[in-house]
């Protein structure tokens, strides 16, 4: 691995930062606030380190698999540390432990927060936090591919190494095109939803930050009732339709537009995973009509919004659903576990992944049966590889390790039950919201400095999708013996 | 890129000391905000505090002429109240024009209502304490009590008003000068990591190919022909080799 044409490549990424930084300093320089300095002097620190190496460092015509490897963890790990200046040097909440945990929380678009005062942030520092949403919802590493050069495949070994194979199958084109079409849904969705939201009745620089949050399924507001704070069933109504939307699968969204055969009307995962999702609101709503007295209306209202909010990964809040009963608290909570589709903005372990592991199990069944057969494992009539398949099966395992030993180290620090089985699963799902202290319209700030580290740590390898960082680790260890 | 080593480093250094003016700057601007916010709590808060203890001493004051008054020492007391009542004013002119907190004229528009009401009463208890009897001047006195209280809760409630408002520029004023510091500390671990950068490109881009072109030079041997000392850059050290080639050629 050359580390020069990773540091190039890093310097990037920090450049990049560096433009929502110095946008969200001018919203602060506009408006008098006291969070000019933190903003421009991050956004100062960030060119400046993100300059460094393209000085000394050629232009690079080639990387490899393991460089682009590289480039998308550490790139990940360094924005993150960066995304955490701004807010350290603001202060008030943030400690170095809560800044972290707010950036790490922006980027991987968990959404948690340590706040407990969101409205006492000045509009640029909200600017800023919405933006890590923005900028992590497709990856700053997609960001980057998107206004770089190509040349000799750049594109295509370092997008390998930041997209699973499972969400590639869909996508028949060069790694180039993808980026642009992953970047116009990205960014047409964004536009489209400013504009509904503003129309609604949100102010314009809210309907901005909402709808980076939403697009990007991460869910940070700029209020302390989140959502809840509008009391609008037609902003509600429309942050569901495109938190539904943002948790499809952006190459055949983009397919849909364009009026191809394969779109996702005609997709059979597509159709799963929105017929659980409609199963699941009728499960809550009607244990909310017969358990919580909820008339028919709220019902539904309440629990397609939480529902949607949970399986796209967004975590925006219009209730305090940690007040629900405890079926409806299950419902939710196998949402938390199943998430969003693969290719879209949404974190956690993928409806495709668990898709795919029944009808692999289907097709292992059927082999028992007739163990001289052929079978082959499909996904929307595409063969799934025996290595995929193996893959897939690896990942859900090392998630559910990872989440129980997270769980575990939680409880070890004298989290409740319920707080810390949450926190772990909806950490790494970059969910946002738990239930217990970390309910819907609560915060993680009660929690200790470790656990904001540890949980730092699970929204990271939840967006890396755990097996880029376990195979980056494993080949430098290897090299370095 | 740029391709000579000169501008190379001369360009890492400017990026260093940009950094660090940047940081100055930023950090001179945060302190200086520090100094106007103690400014503001000595200029304002604190003039402010002065002058609601004044309206207090001056109440008291009147308080005692009306007594003095009705004991029978009119003049002292008339002018005792007189001159309370002119301090009063005074310092209610200097609190309108000092406003510093949110809603503070509707305090001084109470302390106004509360104190007139309290000044009124006085006015009519000693213009007809000639003809009231020693208990009624009594009963008179404690109805101008209460009047007395409630216009003294008024002052209180504004110096409270003060007080807190420098509670909260203490407060803002420590954060600032956390603030203030943060360049600095930031400055600190962006000068360590641009320093470990620095030598990691030094070591690339200047220690390993000279090592390389004096590992070339010690290994040469007249059948070579020419030195490859694997140096792919376009900077003086690429421009050595290729001196040292032609030397060699020359020297052939």
């Amino acid at each position: 691995m050359r580390t020069k044409a990773i540091a190039k490549y890093l310097g990037f990424v920090l450049l990049f930062n560096a433009l929502f930084l110095y946008i969200s300093a001018a919203i602060s320089f506009f408006l008098r606030e006291n969070s000019l300095t933190p903003l421009f002097y991050s956004a100062v620190v960030c060119t400046i380190l993100g300059l460094f190496p393209q000085i000394f460092v050629e232009k690079i015509d080639e990387i490899n698999f393991r460089e682009g490897m590289a480039i998308s963890v550490f790139g990940w790990i360094l924005t993150c540390f960066a995304g955490a200046v701004p807010y350290f040097m603001w202060g008030g909440e943030f400690t170095f432990a809560n800044a972290l945990f707010e950036s790490v929380s922006g980027y991987t678009t968990t959404g948690s927060t340590i706040l407990q005062d969101v409205e006492a942030l000045t509009k640029g520092m909200l600017f800023w936090r919405s933006s890590t949403h923005f900028i992590g919802g497709v990856g700053i590493i997609l960001f980057v591919l998107l206004i770089l050069p190509d040349s000799k495949g750049i594109r295509t070994s370092i997008y390998r190494s930041e997209v699973s194979g499972l969400s590639l199958m869909n996508f028949r084109m060069r790694a180039k095109r993808i980026v642009h079409i992953i970047s116009i849904v990205y960014i047409s969705f964004t536009v489209t939803l400013i504009l509904l939201l503003w129309i609604l009745g949100m102010t314009f620089f809210d309907a901005v930050c909402h709808s980076f949050g939403t697009i990007a399924t991460g869910g940070f507001s700029t209020k302390n009732l989140s959502i809840a704070y509008y009391n609008n069933v037609w902003i509600e109504v429309t942050l569901t339709v495109f938190m539904y939307l943002s948790s499809l699968h952006f190459g055949l969204l983009f397919l849909t537009f364009t009026g191809s055969k394969n779109n996702i009307f005609t997709s059979k995962v597509i159709r799963s995973y929105t017929f659980i999702i409609l199963i699941g609101i009728i499960l809550v709503a009607v244990n909310l009509i017969m358990s919580s007295g909820y008339t028919w209306g709220e019902a539904f209202r309440h629990a397609s919004f939480q529902v949607v909010s949970l399986t796209s990964t967004t975590g925006s809040a219009t209730i305090d659903t940690d007040v629900w009963p405890l079926f409806s608290k299950i419902v939710l909570i196998y949402f938390t576990i199943q998430c969003a589709m693969v290719g879209s903005t949404g974190g956690g372990i993928k409806f495709d992944r668990i898709y795919l592991f029944f009808v692999s199990l289907k097709r292992r069944i059927k082999l028992i049966q007739h163990p001289q057969g052929i079978y082959v494992t499909k996904m929307n009539n595409n063969i799934v590889t025996e290595e995929l398949e193996l893959q897939t099966m690896a990942f859900i395992i090392l998630y559910v390790l990872i989440f129980f030993v997270v769980t575990l180290i939680l409880a070890a620090m004298n989290i409740d039950g319920m707080t810390a089985f949450t926190a772990s699963i909806t950490s790494i799902g970059n969910v946002g919201p738990g239930f217990g202290k970390i309910s819907s319209l609560a915060n993680f700030s009660a929690l200790p400095d470790a656990a904001k580290y540890l949980l730092s740590l699970n929204m990271l390898l939840g967006r890396l999708e755990i097996l880029n960082v376990i195979t980056l680790f494993v080949i430098l260890i290897k090299k370095n013996q | 890129m740029l391709k000579s080593l000169k501008s190379k480093i001369f360009s890492s250094f400017m990026l260093l000391v940009l950094m660090l003016v940047i940081a100055a700057i930023m950090s001179i601007i945060e302190f200086n905000k520090v100094g106007l916010t103690i400014t503001d709590v000595m200029d304002d808060n604190y003039k402010s505090i002065e002058q609601t203890k004044n309206m207090l001493d001056a109440l008291e004051r009147e308080d005692s002429g009306l007594l003095m008054y009705l004991m029978g020492n009119q003049e002292t007391g008339s002018q005792t109240i007189d001159y309370a009542y002119s301090t009063i004013q005074d310092a209610i002119k200097i609190g309108r024009n000092n406003i510093t907190e949110k809603d503070e004229d509707k305090y001084i528009d109470n302390v106004i209502k509360e104190y007139k009401k309290f000044h009124s009463a006085v006015k009519q208890t000693t213009d007809a304490s000639i003809t009231l009897t020693l208990e009624e001047k009594n009963e008179t006195y404690l109805q101008t009590q209460q009047l007395f209280f409630a216009a003294k809760k008024s002052i209180n409630e504004l110096m409270q008003l003060n007080q807190d408002g420098i509670y909260n520029q203490t407060s803002l004023m420590k954060e600032n000068s956390k603030r203030a510091m943060m360049p600095a500390i930031v400055s600190i671990v962006a000068a360590i990591v641009f320093a470990l950068l620095l030598n990691f490109f030094i070591s690339e881009y200047f220690i390993n190919p000279i090592s390389r072109l004096i590992n070339g030079v010690k290994t040469y041997y007249p059948e070579m022909g020419r030195i490859d000392a694997k140096i792919n850059l376009r900077d003086e050290i690429k421009t050595l080799e290729s001196e040292i080639n032609n030397l060699i050629t020359r020297l052939k």
